[in-house]
Parts: C-alpha cells; sequence; structure tokens
C-alpha cells in the first residue's frame, strides 16, 4: 500500500509532503495504518467538501493506492473523526 | 438534537448569564465552559454566550483549550480583568484589543463587525500545533511544536491578521481561494502590518514591513512568515524550505495546494501596497491604509481579483484626495510595478 499525503495552508502557508510505504512500516504500524483506512472506507468520508469559513487553516490531500485508488480532501474544520485519526498518524510522518 | 445535561438547570445559568452583574457573569459563563458534559458542544456555548447583550464597547474572551482541539475551550480571562493566567492569554488579550483599538481610533469601526462583535479567542489549541487561524467566529492558536514554531500569539500581526480575517468576512466578503483569496490573504497581512506599525508609533521608513517576525525558533534560518517589502526573502532553511512568495504578476500560475496559494500569491498584493505607503510616505495607515480600508469596506465584492482591487484602489484614491493626486499616482505606479496594470 502506497499513501502520499500532503498538507498545505495553514497561516504560514508551507506545503509539507510525504509518501508512506506499508512495507516500510513495522507490522504494527501496518495493522493499525489498515484499521485506519478500513474505518474510514466503511464510513464514506472521502467527500466532505472544505470548509467554507475558515481561514489560515490546514489543508490536507491523501492519495490512497490499495489495490484501489482513492483521494481524499479535507481541511481542519471539516474532517470527522475518522478523517482525523488518519491524518494524525500521517502528519507524524511529516516531521 | 443533543442533550445536555447541567448540575445545575441551564435556565438559572441563563438568568444570571443575561442578568447578573459582570462577576456573575463571568462566573455563570465559566461554570459552563469548565463541565466536561458540554466539553465541544459548541452549540450550547454559543447560544449562551451569545445572551450577553452587545454593549458598545470593546468585548474581549479568552479560552483555553487546555492542548485539546475542542473550541471554544474554557473560559480563562474576560473583559477588564487585570491579571492573566499565562503568557498565551496575555498576549491574545493585549493584542487583540491594539487591533480593536486601531480600528476603532483610526477607522472608527467598532469590532469586526462594526457593531462591537465580542473578541473570543483560543489558546493552547491542539498539541504543539503550529497554527492559527479564524474559524468563522473566533481567533484560534497554537503553541507551536518548539523545534520550527514558537507560540503564534507572540506576534501582534498574527493576532491582527487573523482578526481582519472576520472584517474582511463581514465587508468584502472575499473567497477564500485563487486570487480572491489571496487578496483576502493580502488584506489581512495589510491590516496586521499597520496595526503593528500603529503599536510601534513607526512611520513607513522605520516598519520592517514583516509578518510574522520572531515566530521561528533561532534553529530556522528565516527572520518572518513573510516580507511585504522583499517577498521570497523571509526565510531559507533546509527544514522549511525557501519562501515561495512572488512580487510580480508574471510569476502567477494556477495551483491547487493551499486553496490555490492563497499564501504564496498575496505576496503580489502586499509588495503593491508596501511600494504605495513608501511612495506616499508618513505613517502607512493615514493615506494608504485609508485607501485600502475604504477599499475594503465599499468596493471589493466576493470574486474580486488584483486588478479589481487596484481600479478600486487607483478610484478611491482619486475620490479621498483627488484626480491625479500624489496619493493616487503613487498607487497606480505600485500597482503597475508588481505587473497589475490600471
Amino acid at each position: 500500500m502506497k499513501i502520499n499525503f500532503e498538507r498545505s495552508g495553514g497561516f504560514a502557508g508551507i506545503t509539507n509532503s510525504c509518501i508512506i510505504n506499508s512495507d516500510k512500516l513495522s507490522l504494527d504500524e501496518q495493522k493499525h495504518l489498515q484499521e485506519l483506512l478500513n474505518d474510514l472506507r466503511s464510513s464514506k468520508t472521502k467527500d466532505l467538501p472544505l470548509s467554507s469559513e475558515g481561514r489560515d487553516c490546514f489543508q490536507y490531500k491523501i492519495l490512497v493506492e490499495d489495490g484501489e485508488k482513492f483521494t481524499i480532501m479535507t481541511d481542519e474544520l471539516t474532517m470527522d473523526s475518522k478523517q482525523r485519526n488518519l491524518i494524525d498518524f500521517l502528519e507524524t510522518r511529516l516531521e | 438534537m443533543h442533550t445536555h445535561c447541567f448540575a445545575i438547570p441551564p435556565y438559572i445559568l441563563e438568568h444570571i448569564a443575561k442578568n447578573g452583574t459582570k462577576i456573575d457573569q463571568d462566573a455563570a459563563l465559566n461554570t459552563i465552559s469548565i463541565s466536561e458534559q458540554i466539553r465541544g458542544r459548541r452549540e450550547t456555548l454559543s447560544y449562551i454566550f451569545s445572551l450577553l447583550a452587545v454593549s458598545g464597547k470593546k468585548e474581549r474572551m479568552i479560552f483555553d483549550a487546555r492542548h485539546q482541539r475542542f473550541l471554544p475551550g474554557q473560559l480563562i480571562m474576560s473583559e477588564g480583568q487585570r491579571k492573566a493566567p499565562n503568557i498565551f492569554a496575555r498576549e491574545a488579550y493585549q493584542y487583540s484589543g491594539a487591533t480593536y483599538d486601531f480600528y476603532k481610533q483610526i477607522f472608527d469601526r467598532n469590532s469586526i463587525d462594526d457593531q462591537d462583535m465580542r473578541l473570543d479567542s483560543t489558546v493552547r489549541y491542539g498539541y504543539k500545533y503550529s497554527n492559527a487561524f479564524w474559524n468563522g467566529s473566533q481567533m484560534v492558536y497554537g503553541d507551536g511544536d518548539g523545534r520550527i514554531f514558537r507560540r503564534f500569539t507572540r506576534a501582534l500581526d498574527i493576532v491582527a491578521h487573523e482578526l481582519t480575517h472576520g472584517v474582511t468576512d463581514f465587508e468584502a466578503s472575499l473567497v477564500y481561494r485563487d486570487l480572491p483569496g489571496a487578496l483576502n490573504e493580502h488584506m489581512s497581512d495589510v491590516f496586521g502590518s499597520l496595526v503593528k506599525q500603529h503599536y510601534k508609533k513607526q512611520k513607513v521608513d522605520k516598519a520592517d514591513w514583516l509578518i510574522g517576525k520572531g515566530i521561528f525558533t533561532s534553529k530556522i534560518n528565516g527572520d518572518a512568515i513573510r516580507s511585504m517589502k522583499a517577498p521570497g526573502t523571509a526565510y531559507n532553511d533546509p527544514l522549511i524550505g525557501k519562501d515561495p512568495q512572488p512580487s510580480h504578476m508574471k510569476n502567477y500560475k494556477k495551483i491547487s495546494e493551499d486553496n490555490g496559494g492563497v499564501h504564496i500569491y498575496s505576496g503580489i498584493a502586499n509588495h503593491a501596497f508596501y511600494l504605495a505607503a513608501m511612495d506616499i510616505g508618513g505613517y502607512a495607515w493615514e493615506k494608504t491604509g485609508k485607501v485600502w480600508y475604504v477599499t475594503l469596506r465599499d468596493k471589493l465584492r466576493p470574486n474580486s481579483d488584483f486588478k479589481d482591487a487596484a481600479k478600486k484602489t487607483f478610484d478611491v484614491a482619486g475620490d479621498l484626495f483627488g484626480i491625479n493626486s500624489t496619493e493616487q499616482i503613487a498607487i497606480k505606479r505600485a500597482w503597475n510595478d508588481v505587473g497589475v496594470q490600471i
């Protein structure tokens, strides 16, 4: 499984991105990531519109390739808890 | 529909919030805000806080998110309170007050909505959260990660920038995408900078024209987050890259990230403002700032772009200072110099 993760916007407008290959993760991390994605897939939260009111918020773009391919675009005001959980995991990879 | 359970019935708290003395009101609101049962239930807090009458004067409330992501958090400071519980609250309180005072003294504007809307700020949002934002009704500040960013309340222009997003929402309501979004960002940088210059009593030649100076830690090679004087030069560091802002329209291209680059292309308009202000001289808020404020308040529309802003600032300068006045000519030259022809 491969994930392209991008965070942009924020007050500074700095774009950070990374690629996560699941085979480079520990077994525990792979399992955790798979659970996060399964949660997301089952709740059909991929297509929430971006916030029209937020200013200087972070935006996220996640391209998942795992047999199928899908993209999630969200921001920190509109994301739901499942997207939040996945993004919290992915953001640790930006550091 | 949410079910809320209170130890004290909400109708009692409501009555106190509406009719009590200031001390009673603060106590009632504090009780509500620390209740674990309503943590995160913003709609309840909004309702309760909305009971406080708009009194025609500055009204600030500072909340502590305690490193969680629920808004607004616990009320820790309110208007008139002398001592702040921590430095984050002190800065958010002091700087939102300075911003209110600027808009009132210079433009006779009564708060964000010109009707003395209360200024709500949440500090200590999230864990090592390196950002500040406006969520449509309040300002929110993180502490920074301590590695790249320091706390976001420490910069007056950042506080004023966020508050100005509220002003823009109530006036031109510039769409937050592509060039209208860059114009939205530009307005926040302009008035963020002017609030700072006014606070420090600086004329154009003494101002640093930097946005977010001092927000990076000492580990980062960077003066600030943005430079209106020299877009593209604010920082250059292996950890965060180089300041990507251009100073001319020839470098504009459509991109997808950052809502179409609203924080990137604002540099073009920022530089136009800087050039006009330097040309006109004096205190930047008196003439150049006034033109920009009247333009934002009266002339721009949600889809206005840089060309619209150039034309409108030119027109407003003519209205305020005369056709072919030095001010109007300076503004035309400034926009032309950044590639936006009037």
